[in-house]
């Protein structure tokens, strides 16, 4: 089954489309990293999966069906927003009680033990809650409603580094028990690298990679060799990204076959190196021509 | 849901409930006193200044718009909780529509009572005063129950598109009273067929008649016996005829008494539109549910918004 299914999808504010043109399909079962510089469209791309936001173009779909269409759709979608809101006059339990009222598959046990095992006081006001303890909070509201797709958006942010790990532990474990697909949006490289599975690159609106993150490590190579032009590599060998020194020539090619130019030193690539080599690409305009310009 | 809409909204219920119940006892309270001395010199201060809980109760349905209203929607907004709330297993339309009735219950609940005790309290005034004109219509029957459904959905409606608490209060109030009063000066004199009456009319033409026929006078002007519009007394036919008849013209130094006496014996009369005492409920009920409807209409706007133009 597919988790996400976007056709062409665009949303626009405005003017500005800050989604634009956007199609790929994740299956069910990953760990999903969404990562992209800011502004890129995280935020919106999850808005519209989880039924905030409506399309201006094209479709999504969300489990198969439109997000947010209704109590029965929204029940199976979970999602945490940005800076992580909570009723600030609300006391801790009242927001698990929430969570019971409005839905109808809520996990009590699972948000009552989340909550006493992160120390949050019951009857403290969410107001009064630490950065951290509120994304907690938010976070086990998220998780509570037992959702089969979970959609974070840049869940980690306001946590220290401790908490940040525990929490993505927390996370792992959570999906390998009972929800079958998480999308999380990240900066952070080396979180996304630690938990997903499968990876989602958006600059500019635009999608410019997606797929399982070991294909997609299999499938990209770095070539380095003397300064030359790559107008000559062989047309199974995608350029991503090219760079230049005074004597050398680094491209990021993408490619399912062996690279035979005994030229080129081939090495293989991280996920770091990977995502900011596509975040840095700009779409249609792929550096072919050699020796000119490189965009940082 | 609904424990949710109740639990955000307590506080405001609670404390509307208790400023309401104080009301109603110092009403019910006075009452009889002011029953045995309404129209006589008697009437204390302290009696007149209770007239002006009726300014209160033209306020109330402001209050309710700006801070029962605006903030429903737009405190949410402001504070991102809306993406919480909206993400549990409840439909946004659903949503508002319980935010919506607990508010609404509240508001209907506070003016109502409200509105009833002092139309009540005021039954001893009314006799000698005037229940029909534009200071009284306000304070009294169904009508601020209506107000105040309107002003809370136009609250709402303001929050969910200004998205901030403080402009959509300001906004509201402003709109509030903007409706209010125009409706006031340029509907409700039409809502129902003005009552047409003569009567006697002094050298001015024009005297302030609203307690002299118990009623709302939309207009006055005086005409001759034979029904010309007469403009100034002294002037034209009338004015000829006033010379000819009791020898009063412009310079001729007459007392007041004689004037009058004159005009009276000419038949000068004032042909008055009116809204008599009578007309009180009807135009009350109509009044009524034009603001209800529109109170409906506000709130139909507001749930299309949210759904469309909202993230």
């Amino acid at each position: 089954m597919i988790a996400i299914d976007a056709d062409h999808l665009g949303k626009r504010y405005g003017q500005r489309w800050a989604l634009r043109d956007c199609t790929l399909s994740v299956p069910e079962g990953h760990i999903v990293g969404l990562v992209g510089a800011n502004g890129a469209g995280k935020t919106t791309l999850l808005h519209l999966a989880v039924g905030l936001l409506v399309p201006t173009a094209g479709t999504i779909t969300a489990l198969g069906a439109r997000p947010g269409a209704g109590p029965q759709q929204l029940s199976r979608v979970g999602f945490l927003a940005q800076d992580a809101p909570v009723y600030s006059s609300l006391t801790v339990a009242e927001h698990l009680r929430l969570g019971q009222r409005l839905n109808p598959r809520w996990e009590r046990e699972l948000a009552t033990d989340r909550v006493r095992r992160l120390g949050l006081d019951p009857g403290q006001r969410a107001g009064r809650l630490s950065g951290g303890q509120r994304s907690q909070l938010a976070l086990t509201m998220a998780m509570g409603k037992r959702p089969e797709l979970l959609a974070l958006d840049e869940p980690v942010a306001s946590l220290d580094p401790l908490a940040r790990r525990a929490f993505l532990q927390d996370l792992m474990e959570l999906a390998a028990d009972l929800t079958p697909t998480v999308v999380l949006s990240s900066h952070l490289l080396s979180d996304v690298e630690r938990v997903c599975d499968y990876l989602i690159v958006l600059a500019d609106g635009q999608v410019r990679l997606h797929g399982a993150v070991d294909e997609l490590l299999a499938d990209h190579k770095i070539l380095t060799g003397p300064r030359r032009d790559v107008q000559s590599l062989p047309s199974s060998q995608e350029i991503v990204r090219v760079s230049h020194t005074d004597r050398q020539t680094t491209v990021v090619i993408r490619t399912a076959q062996p690279v035979l130019d005994p030229r080129w030193v081939v090495s293989t690539i991280g996920l770091e190196e990977l995502v900011l080599a596509y975040m840095s690409s700009s779409a249609g305009d792929r550096p072919t021509r050699a020796l000119g310009p490189v965009p940082a | 849901m609904s424990w949710l809409a109740w639990r955000q909204f307590r506080t405001q219920a609670l404390l509307a409930a208790a400023a309401t119940a104080a009301i109603v006892v110092t009403l019910v309270l006075t009452r009889d006193r002011l029953a045995r001395v309404a129209g006589t010199e008697d009437i204390s201060t302290a009696l007149d200044s209770l007239q002006l809980l009726g300014t209160a109760l033209i306020g109330l349905p402001a209050f309710v718009g700006a801070f029962w209203g605006a903030p429903l929607i737009a405190r949410e907004l402001e504070t991102g909780t809306h993406r919480l709330v909206w993400t549990q297993s409840v439909t946004r339309g659903r949503w508002l529509a319980i935010k919506l009735a607990v508010a609404a219950v509240a508001a209907v609940a506070t003016a109502a009572l409200f509105s009833a005790t002092f139309t009540w309290w005021s039954v001893p005034l009314d006799q000698f005063g005037n229940r029909v004109g534009t200071a009284n219509f306000g304070q009294r029957g169904v009508a601020p129950v209506a107000y105040a459904l309107f002003a809370l959905a136009l609250g709402t409606l303001m929050g969910a598109i200004i998205r901030r608490t403080l402009p959509a209060m300001a906004a509201t109030l402003a709109g509030f009273f903007v409706v209010r009063f125009t409706f006031q000066w340029v509907v409700r004199p039409r809502l129902r067929a003005p009552v047409i009456a003569s009567r006697p009319s002094n050298e001015f033409g024009v005297q302030d008649g609203s307690s002299a026929l118990n009623g709302w006078v939309l207009s006055s002007h005086p005409v001759d016996a034979a029904g010309r519009a007469v403009h100034d007394v002294y002037a034209g036919e009338f004015g000829r005829q006033m010379a000819r008849v009791c020898g009063i013209t412009i310079d001729s130094g007459s007392s007041e008494g004689e004037r009058i006496e004159c005009i009276n014996r000419l038949g000068l009369t004032d042909i008055v539109r009116l809204h008599p005492d009578n007309h009180f409920w009807g135009l009350q009920i109509r009044e009524a549910i034009i603001f209800t409807l529109l109170a409906l209409i506000l709130a139909g706007v507001t749930f299309w918004w949210i759904k469309r133009r909202i993230s």
